[in-house]
């Protein structure tokens, strides 16, 4: 360790800080789940097995619910009430989507996991435009 | 009088780089009349530690608003609210900041 490396370590700290996790935040989680969804929605009438289809509903829902996971992640830690001034229809649009989420579990209609995924692009437009919003400020 | 400080954390990039060091003068030896202002940058006393972070706002009531300046990586007013003045425990003044 260098001299002053040593001496900086004395020098009481100041946070320039924030919560943990630093900024990871991405709706790409949310949607490669969803995409997951839905190719088990469209998989499970070729399916043949009893046991595979018992476990295609089980893997949907999980994965049905880790979409809810991470939109909920995004919706109290990386948005903030500037994002929702320019956003109004945010919560709107999240509560949708997280409902969707909620009805994927329930069927294994492709169409319903379609929606799903439309709903979580519109999220990720959302989040692309405060991402930029933010490099310009 | 002054304090000396070491920074941790990337919430005040491009400006104040994790591991620079700053030197803030004590609120109580400010000279006379030299008020906070929006764009100070000032080191807080919240939740039991000191952070350092920008004045963008200031109320009548004596209270401020503090941004982080990489506002994506901070956690600050925007998060905890308006901060009593008296958190403020100090202005930042080396380094000194370019004016463009």
């Amino acid at each position: 360790m260098r001299i002053t490396a040593i001496v900086k370590s004395f020098i009481k700290p100041v946070y320039a800080h924030c919560d943990l996790p630093c900024g990871i935040y991405d709706p790409a989680q949310a949607r490669i789940e969803a995409q997951s969804v839905l190719e088990i929605m469209k998989k499970y009438p070729k399916l043949d097995h009893e046991e595979d289809r018992w476990r295609a509903i089980f893997i949907k829902e999980q994965r049905a619910d880790l979409v809810k996971q991470h939109l909920w992640v995004l919706w109290t830690d990386y948005f903030k009430p500037e994002h929702l001034e320019q956003h109004p229809d945010l919560h709107d649009l999240i509560w949708r989507a997280t409902k969707q989420a909620g009805n994927c579990k329930k069927t294994v209609d492709p169409a319903e996991g379609q929606k799903l995924l439309d709903l979580i692009d519109e999220i990720a437009e959302v989040f692309v435009a405060t991402k930029n919003a933010a490099k310009q400020g | 009088m002054f304090l000396l400080r070491r920074v941790v954390g990337d919430s005040m990039l491009p400006g104040f780089l994790p591991g620079s060091l700053v030197i803030a003068v004590r609120k109580r030896w400010q000279r006379p009349g030299r008020r906070l202002r929006i764009g100070d940058v000032v080191i807080i006393r919240h939740n039991g530690r000191e952070q350092i972070k920008r004045i963008a706002k200031l109320a009548a009531d004596d209270r401020v608003y503090v941004l982080g300046d990489n506002r994506e990586l901070s956690t600050d007013s925007r998060h905890f609210g308006w901060l009593k003045a008296a958190a403020v425990k100090g202005r930042v003044i080396w380094p000194r900041e370019r004016k463009d």
